[in-house]
């Protein structure tokens, strides 16, 4: 560790007048002398900055530690490095124009996050969505739900030193990308999910496709098992690491698969029912051991379930009635394509609402939806313009990232990796 | 194929009238009226509104005698235009949830211009980065917070982006060459 650096670093973070909110004073002044000095228990600490480039924080997270050898004592997150300001933009932007700001929240489920702006907007406006588009949201939020914890599982598993299951995960992550490319034609960002519904049917093909893939999901899922659940080395390096107790994970307000690995069961799926989740109930599955291998397990298991889900929500589509995935609402909802092209008042309509949008009436609603990684939550405040009033998004991973020093305080630095992924940290996100 | 004859919208008309509760969500009404007359607060359809300097207070009995101990969420509105009529400027909005429970709760409060809010971290430690967050991008201050700074915008960042007061630009051009 270069001590110039360290002194460098602090005395330009705490130059001038140590006023609130300018202080940037995790490490107050006189923790800094810790560094060099015999410090608190006459024992010396070292300062180490983990990250923002470092390959296992998944992205763009900083780490300041301060750490008794390799024990860590202290972790203050440092985010906001991918803040881009998805709350200021939403309020200068129209309803419809903020989707594609939350595709780029969590770029790794973005079908969720889609849903949850248009679930809070529809709950404003009063619009009752057909059940074949709630059905057709379940489907695709636990296709992305899965596709979502294999990227976790992958990343997870290297972090750890296993290379292969990156590798796998990758490649059956692909098949459902697919899917989502034949259903909307966009891989990564969809912004599928609109206000009332979606914005053109998946075709055809899309449900037989569907059903092959999820005929292979469940032996995939049984493979990553294989290689890791009963892995020795795996266990060791998840066991007892990052306990949190129910309590503690329900006071710093986890959510998702970190708090049903503490053994509470709260999911919105169930708590809240949105979409047709009301019909199609999920199973909550909770682990009461509280460590990074009761969330893995969680996870686990939740990819199992969701495949349950999905198969259950194709059989619901095929039977339902054939009809629109949109809501009937003149005033919201864009008119179907074959009308745009044959009737020129269907075609003002929908430039009138692709040009001015539409009016929101007055009140504010708070709807959350449990993405992979917990509660994300949409706050819409509205004035009765055409506009957001105020549009908050309480992200799941930047309120999990507030227990961090709780779950890695006491243990090891290479423990740290291991909560890290265990939290399925996405820093875009986090930062907004 | 037969085409539906659409009508043409008149914008300045076109205000879909209604307002409806969320499925799914309840609110518990007992709880609301109770917390309300304790707290000389007022209910409101989602929740209660309490005065400042019983934010606290009200959150404390909300976590210990009606089990709502999961804080869902913490945001703020700015209402640039009120202070002009002789009132409050912020609303501060918290959401809590019933854990076990299915009932949520809202609890809002009303700031003036430099007014500091009482902080929730000592009962809610998920307060810490949500109130940092309303302090970076809202600039209410938390009395007894135990370090408001700046989470998402860097430290010598200036003024509070979400005030409706700041500009969508920023306060100054900014290049990529570094300079402000």
């Amino acid at each position: 560790m270069n001590q110039a650096a360290v002194e460098k670093n602090t005395v330009r973070r705490h130059s001038g007048e140590p006023s609130e909110g300018r202080s940037g004073g995790a490490f107050p002044a006189e923790r800094i002398e810790i560094v060099s000095e015999e410090g608190a228990g006459g024992r010396k600490t070292m300062y180490l900055q983990m990250g923002p480039q470092h390959p296992s924080t998944h992205g763009v997270l900083k780490l300041e530690l301060e750490l008794d050898g390799e024990t860590i004592e202290r972790v203050v997150p440092r985010v906001g490095y991918l803040h881009r300001c998805a709350e200021k933009l939403g309020e200068r932007d129209r309803y419809v124009q903020a989707i594609p700001h939350t595709d780029r929240m969590d770029y790794v489920a973005s079908m969720t996050q889609n849903l949850a702006l248009c679930e809070a907007v529809e709950a404003l406006l009063g619009l009752e969505i057909p059940l074949r588009a709630r059905l057709l949201r379940v489907l695709l939020c636990e296709l992305q739900r899965i596709a979502s914890h294999m990227v976790w599982l992958g990343t997870h598993a290297l972090d750890l030193g296993a290379m292969s299951p990156i590798l796998y995960c990758f490649r059956d992550r692909e098949e459902i990308q697919d899917l989502f490319e034949e259903a909307c034609g966009a891989r990564l960002t969809y912004s599928y999910i609109r206000i009332g519904g979606f914005y053109t049917p998946p075709s055809p093909r899309f449900f037989s496709w569907c059903r092959e893939v999820l005929n292979r999901l469940p032996e995939k899922i049984d493979s990553y098992e294989a290689l890791l659940t009963e892995n020795p080395i795996f266990i060791r390096r998840l066991k007892g690491v990052g306990y949190i107790s129910a309590e503690d994970a329900i006071a710093y307000g986890l959510s998702g698969p970190v708090l049903r690995g503490s053994g509470v069961a709260r999911d919105i799926r169930v708590d809240e029912p949105y979409a047709a989740y009301d019909q199609i109930r999920p199973r909550v599955i909770t682990r009461d051991e509280g460590d990074c291998y009761a969330r893995f397990l969680v996870r686990m298991e939740e990819m199992r379930e969701s495949v349950r889900l999905c198969r259950e929500a194709l059989e619901a589509l095929e039977a339902a009635e054939p009809g629109p995935y949109l809501a009937e609402n003149d005033l919201v909802v864009p008119p179907p394509k074959e009308d745009i092209y044959q009737d020129m008042a269907a075609m003002i309509r929908h430039w009138i609402i692709a040009i001015h949008g539409f009016k929101v009436p007055e009140g504010e609603v708070y709807r959350a939806v449990e993405t992979p990684r917990g509660e994300l939550g949409v706050f819409v405040s509205s004035d009765g313009s055409g506009r957001p009033f105020r549009l908050h998004y309480r992200s799941p991973c930047f309120v999990s990232l507030g227990a961090l020093e709780r779950m890695a305080k006491g243990g090891m630095l290479s423990d740290l990796v291991a909560i890290i992924g265990s939290i399925d940290v996405v820093l875009g996100e986090v930062d907004r | 194929m037969a085409v539906r004859r659409w009508p043409v919208p008149n914008w300045e008309e076109a205000v879909p009238p209604k307002i409806v509760v969320p499925r799914g969500l309840t609110i518990d009404e007992a709880v609301a009226s109770a917390l309300a007359e304790a707290f000389s607060g007022r209910i409101y359809e989602r929740g209660v509104v309490v005065p400042p300097a019983k934010w606290s207070d009200a959150a404390a009995a909300l976590r210990d005698d009606y089990g709502y101990r999961f804080l869902r969420d913490l945001t703020a509105t700015d209402w640039l235009e009120r202070p002009h009529r002789g009132e409050w400027r912020f609303e501060l909005i918290g959401q809590f949830a019933a854990v076990p429970g299915k009932t949520t709760i809202s609890l809002k409060t009303h700031l003036e211009e430099e007014e500091a809010a009482p902080s929730l971290v000592s009962l809610f430690p998920a307060a810490e980065f949500l109130e940092r967050e309303v302090f970076d991008l809202m600039g209410i201050r938390f009395s007894g917070h135990p370090s408001l700074e700046r989470i998402l915008l860097s430290e010598d960042w200036e003024g509070h982006p979400l005030r409706k007061d700041y500009p969508v630009t920023g306060y100054e051009n900014w290049n990529w060459e570094g300079h402000r």
